[in-house]
């Protein structure tokens, strides 16, 4: 009776054990999934929260042929700061290696959406005339929110004029 | 015994709590989060549109008082020039001095106007004014959306701002009343004065990620 009695306390410490084991196990297993679900909900609020648009004319983009230049403007219609260090330009579907002059409309404070971003790009081998229509691609990123960054692109087909 | 059992199960039963809430609230955030995204992508877009627009290149955009006078009393303005359209008033201090003036209707002129007092009813002498002329755009914009958009979030083109860069909706239109936002349904008087480089044939308006042109008549 004694020997059953010291049989069953040891098993039962024995599953008490295991049974703690496996429930640090699930928790741990169960924070990790909350902290990495956690991370990637505000990754997504963030790139939600990134948008950008063209904003001007599409039918008279400013071309200057001299210096091969084309201006144009793009409005963050998001809810979040953009980035406009980060800009990649592409004009038809040719990434511009060029510089990017990127300049803020009105030029002081973030590039929020009550902001324009005036775009001029240029490249020595455009052959553009005015009248020419051209697909202008920008992709933009938003500013580290939350520790995150959200991106954006916006595509349309513009006509030249200068 | 029976003891060990119990608190066995309890630490058990503690441990499936606590893995049921994180669970739960895991569950949770991610639904939250879906449904923030539902919810955003069936904001309406906004909509609106240029009504009409009319750009009158040698509109009277002001005047100078180069000279008061004396003797006038508060009385009306007239212009001579080539065009024609204006009208305006103003008003005199205690010597008679002409003041300060209101542009009542601005016109159109080739060239500066030469602004004089309306002679009927006055005697004073020696008023100097002068003019200046420039663009001035008239035009009718609705919101035709269900989206209320704040006048600082749009933007107004000219060419395509090829030879001016944009002008923000909230400093071209001031509301007579004290308000910043264009509502749906609402139409706004565009009574703009600018004074640009050059002639222009095409007003655009983007906000929200919506553009809208329309030919200056």
């Amino acid at each position: 009776m004694a020997d059953g009695g010291a049989s069953s306390f040891i098993f039962l410490t024995t599953a008490l054990l295991v049974s703690g084991l496996v429930s640090v196990v699930l928790i741990n297993q169960w924070g990790g999934m909350a902290q990495i679900t956690a991370e990637e909900t505000a990754a997504l609020e963030v790139q939600e929260a990134t948008s950008v648009d063209f904003a001007g004319d599409p039918m008279m983009v400013s071309l200057n042929t001299t210096l091969n230049e084309i201006t144009f403007y793009v409005q963050n219609t998001g809810t979040t700061l953009l980035d406009s260090s980060t800009l990649v330009v592409l004009v038809d579907g040719q990434t511009v290696t060029s510089t990017i002059n990127a300049t803020l409309v009105p030029s002081t404070g973030d590039w929020d959406e009550d902001h324009l971003l005036q775009i001029t790009v240029n490249s020595p081998g455009w052959t553009y005339q005015s009248g020419d229509d051209v697909s202008i691609t920008v992709v933009v990123s938003s500013e580290i929110t939350n520790g995150y960054r959200g991106s954006d692109s916006m595509s349309l087909e513009v006509r030249l004029h200068g | 015994m029976g003891a060990s059992v119990g608190v066995g199960a309890l630490v058990v039963g503690t441990s499936l709590l606590l893995v049921f809430a994180l669970a739960v609230q895991t569950l949770d955030n991610r639904l939250d989060t879906s449904l923030e995204i539902i919810d955003d992508a069936g904001d309406p877009l906004p909509s609106f549109q240029i009504d009409d627009a009319t750009l009158w290149e040698g509109a009277v955009l002001s005047i100078s008082i180069n000279n008061n006078g004396s003797g006038y009393v508060n009385g009306s303005l007239v212009a001579t020039g080539t065009g024609s359209g204006f009208s305006g008033t103003f008003t005199v201090d205690s010597a008679g001095g002409i003041e300060s003036v209101t542009i009542t209707s601005r016109g159109n002129y080739s060239s500066p106007p030469a602004i004089s007092v309306d002679p009927s009813g006055q005697s004073g002498i020696n008023a100097l004014l002068s003019s200046d002329i420039g663009n001035h755009i008239y035009g009718n914009l609705t919101n035709t959306g269900t989206v209320t958009l704040p006048l600082r979030q749009g933007w107004i083109f000219l060419d395509g701002a090829t030879s001016q860069t944009p002008t923000n909706l909230g400093t071209a239109y001031i509301p007579a009343i004290n308000s910043t936002n264009w509502y749906p349904g609402e139409t706004i008087f565009l009574d703009w004065s600018e004074d640009g480089p050059s002639s222009y044939d095409r007003i655009a308006l983007t906000a929200g990620g919506l553009t809208v042109a329309h030919i200056l008549a």
